[in-house]
């Protein structure tokens, strides 16, 4: 087997396999009729690496992990030695899985991120879902506010993101909060002047 | 070194959803409050298939065009003036909204997994997107032609057996799809019954948590953005003209007004139609297994 047969591509349109003639960067799918154009860049024809061990001779710097295996890189952040097997190449660095484990439970960088959770978008769904339910927005209306005020700097995304969605979950609890003290002002006040007063 | 914070710009201007770095695309799918990102790293793209996506056929078009324009004759002819503005700037913004959406996608291969990107309209401005993927790709691989590669290795590509976990994309949408049809049947009957009214409104407020991703059916989706957009317009005339503001809860009231009882049954309609076909077309290719050339391929 090639090494162009380790990737098998189907038909991003149906799903199904698609049948390549020797050549052709352009093919079309057997049964949805799609035309399709491959791209193959050297990534394609590259063989997988192989991590050759060698054992520790004499005066050699031995692996931090292994012990028995020599040491062939260094971590860019800890400085341990490592043996090919414990070097992580990560974002143009030789990394060390500690030193990855960390980097990825500190959260100090981007780059190891999965994912965020869209703190605005919850400020903005707690300012506006209640609405429809009428009287829950005057305890979600407070809570949003405060939510949307407490997380307004932080970060939720890690490509650029408009602070629109919490600008808006402000603009919108504040206008219900101000619409709930108006409506409870004029109850209360109605139902004072309402009640005669009793003399004695 | 690289940055721990990649400075990120669009793959396209409209597009937020797919990023560029120096050395990787950013790809962000969108959860209800999360999203999660995909990296793929230039040195390590082994292929990108470009690929066109689902266009509407003629009669799809003649409905759409049709009913945005009996949608919004009703409000021409009911109230001129305020009417005929409103109108136009209704049109304006469905055909920005149009002429924007992806006609062309792209679909990355790495060793362990592929990614779907949209790319433009046009097929000319997707090859251009594409060349640009391909020159940096080319680039982090240290090398210029990529038809080169072709000519190294000119065997097939394509194992003769596959392993059956290939899914048909087009049954994944199904049961969105049958959403979306439920959604306009009480669009188009909304008019005659409040309870329509209501459950209509309720599955419209759902539809907005319903991911309608690039590969959806285009009718749909423009059926969906039509009826969104009428609606954000009855909203907005309605709060204009400050009438009882507590009864916007209610939702009955908002159906007064008869031109956009009328513009919501017949963009509804629009929206069934684009159902129909959409199911139609999804079980053309529902096959349980097909031999082609000579190569079997179950999908279990």
């Amino acid at each position: 087997m090639t090494a162009a047969a380790a990737l098998t591509f189907t038909c991003p349109a149906c799903g199904f396999v698609l049948v390549n003639e020797p050549n052709r960067s352009s093919i079309q799918c057997r049964r949805c009729g799609s035309s399709i154009t491959i791209e193959l860049f050297p990534g394609f024809y590259r063989a997988a690496e192989t991590v050759q061990h060698q054992p520790v001779v004499s005066d050699e710097a031995s692996c931090f992990f292994h012990m028995d295996r020599v040491a062939a890189f260094t971590c860019s952040r800890c400085g341990r030695f490592l043996c090919a097997l414990c070097r992580i190449s990560w974002a143009g660095e030789d990394l060390c899985p500690a030193c990855l484990q960390t980097a990825n439970s500190s959260q100090k960088t981007t780059q190891l991120s999965s994912g965020r959770f869209h703190t605005d978008s919850l400020a903005l769904a707690l300012s506006t879902l209640p609405l429809l339910g009428g009287f829950l927005s005057i305890v979600t209306a407070p809570v949003a506010l405060g939510f949307a005020l407490f997380t307004f700097n932080r970060e939720c995304s890690i490509a650029p993101r408009t602070k629109i969605r919490s600008i808006l979950a402000i603009l919108f609890s504040a206008t219900t909060i101000a619409i709930w003290i108006v409506v409870l002002v004029h109850t209360f006040r109605g139902r004072n002047t309402s009640v005669p007063a009793t003399l004695p | 070194m690289i940055p721990e914070h990649p400075a990120y710009r669009p793959l396209k201007s409209m597009d937020r959803k797919t990023w560029l770095a120096d050395d990787h695309i950013l790809k962000i799918t969108n959860g209800l409050l999360r999203e999660d990102y995909t990296r793929l790293y230039w040195v390590d793209i082994r292929a990108a298939l470009l690929y066109s996506l689902d266009r509407p056929d003629t009669l799809l078009v003649v409905a759409e065009v049709s009913g945005v324009a009996l949608a919004v004759s009703g409000a021409t002819l009911i109230s001129p003036p305020w009417g005929v503005l409103a109108a136009l700037v209704f049109v304006a913004i469905y055909a920005a909204w149009r002429f924007i959406q992806p006609g062309w996608a792209a679909q990355i291969y790495t060793k362990v997994t592929s990614v779907k990107l949209p790319l433009a309209s046009s097929l000319a401005s997707s090859r251009r997107l594409l060349s640009e993927l391909t020159l940096r790709v080319s680039r982090a691989q240290e090398r210029v032609l990529s038809n080169d590669a072709l000519a190294l290795s000119p065997g097939p590509l394509v194992i003769s057996t596959v392993s059956g976990s290939k899914k048909d994309p087009a049954q994944s949408k199904r049961v969105p799809v049958i959403f979306y049809g439920c959604l306009f049947a009480f669009g188009a009957v909304s008019g005659f019954n409040a309870f329509t009214v209501f459950l209509y409104c309720l599955l419209f407020v759902v539809t907005f948590f319903i991911r309608r991703d690039f590969e959806f059916p285009f009718s749909i989706r423009s059926a969906t953005v039509l009826n969104q957009m009428l609606a954000v317009s009855r909203i907005v005339i309605w709060l204009a003209s400050w009438r009882r503001p507590f009864l916007l809860l209610v939702g009955s009231r908002l159906t007064i007004r008869t031109e956009f009882v009328v513009a919501s049954m017949i963009l509804s309609l629009y929206g069934l139609l684009s159902v129909v076909v959409a199911v139609r077309r999804s079980g053309q290719y529902d096959l349980r297994s097909s031999t082609i050339l000579g190569l079997d391929t179950p999908s279990a």
